[in-house]
């Protein structure tokens, strides 16, 4: 046997044995290898199988947020388009704060011009009552002389009245009168042509002869002694002047000559001379007439 | 006197084909054992800690 062949045979027999523990150890590491796959392969498909419900379960969730996402989106714009509305309504609103403004603004001058105006209005206001205080005491004062005046008016109106009536009354005299001295004229004419004229026994050399022809009554009479004083209802307004020569009757009947001695506005007073208590006295309500150009 | 005893130096043995047999049979031998001592060195091994041929490995 050759001696390689010798040294062949140890070392084979020398690997052999090295092999045995090194394919031990090798199998042992295998199966604890293989025991640690399968675990970790269990460990894999049960984290496979919580990775797939996780995954389903985060695919669910995603939906769901994405839905809600979706549900903000739209509250956003939502909110976006209210934000805008309101910002719109914001600037209306603030226009019309200035406009307002301006109106307050012009509403507060308003206003001071309108207390301005009604401290003037109370001013004005107090002088009109004081005026219209002092016209009412003088509208009161007024209507008492309207009144004084109304009633000095009926006075003079019933005087008027009664003038009237004694005018015509005195025309009517007047008229008897101027007959009278007409029947009185003829008879004197017939006597101066049958016996001539007479002796002038009682010439009268006082008064003046009246301008006008005029008759009145007499008023009142006043006798002291054979002083005989009347008062006729005639005065410088009817034209009468002081001295005038009138005469005196009733009736038709000469009762004395009356010579003007005071004249006022409507009455006269005169003194009567030739008074003859046969013919009659002079009385109230005689007749007094002024022939012009005759005393 | 044996067989053993006799001196036979004299001549030395021819390799024969036995002899390249075992040849081939060490090779692959040393192969497979270079081989396991590799293999289980790389699965001793674990977090970059060494390991060793005949080193077992416990997982648990």
């Amino acid at each position: 046997m050759h001696i390689l062949t010798k040294i062949f045979i140890v070392l084979i027999t020398l690997l052999a044995v090295a092999m045995v523990p090194l394919v031990a150890t090798y199998t042992t590491n295998e199966n604890s290898y293989r025991a640690k796959y399968s675990e970790v392969d269990d460990k894999l498909q049960i984290a496979a199988t919580r990775a797939s419900n996780a995954e389903h379960t985060l695919s669910t969730q995603r939906l769901e947020m994405q839905k809600e996402l979706d549900a903000k989106d739209s509250v956003i714009g939502t909110l976006r388009s209210d934000q805008s509305n309101t910002r719109v309504t914001i600037e209306t609103l603030q226009a019309q704060v200035g406009r307002l403004e301006s109106q307050l603004a012009q509403s507060n001058a308003n206003l001071q011009a309108l207390l301005s105006a009604s401290e003037v209005n109370g001013e004005m206001k107090q002088r009109f009552v004081s005026e219209n205080y002092d016209l009412r005491n003088e509208l009161v004062l007024a209507e008492r002389v309207v009144m004084e005046m109304e009633d000095q008016l009926e006075d003079a109106q019933f005087a008027s009245r009664e003038s009237t009536k004694g005018k015509e009354k005195a025309e009517e005299e007047r008229h008897n009168v101027e007959k009278q001295l007409d029947a009185l004229q003829a008879t004197l004419d017939s006597y101066f042509s049958k016996y001539g004229s007479l002796a002038a026994t009682s010439v009268v050399d006082s008064g003046i002869a009246p301008d006008r022809a005029l008759t009145s009554t007499v008023i009142t009479v006043s006798r002291i002694n054979d002083d005989v004083l009347v008062e006729i209802g005639v005065g410088s307004r009817d034209g009468v002047k002081k001295d005038w020569i009138m005469t005196v009757g009733k009736d038709g009947t000469f009762l004395g000559r009356l010579q003007v001695e005071k004249v006022d506005i409507n009455r006269s007073i005169g003194r009567v001379t030739l008074e003859d208590s046969s013919r009659g006295l002079v009385v109230p309500g005689a007749t007094v007439s002024a022939v012009q150009g005759r005393n | 006197m044996s067989s053993l005893d006799t001196p036979t130096a004299t001549r030395s043995a021819v390799p024969d084909v036995f002899t390249a047999l075992l040849f081939v049979a060490t090779l692959l031998l040393a192969l497979g054992v270079a081989w396991m001592v590799l293999v289980n060195t790389d699965h001793s091994t674990i977090d970059s800690s060494p390991g060793g041929p005949l080193q077992l490995v416990d997982l648990k």
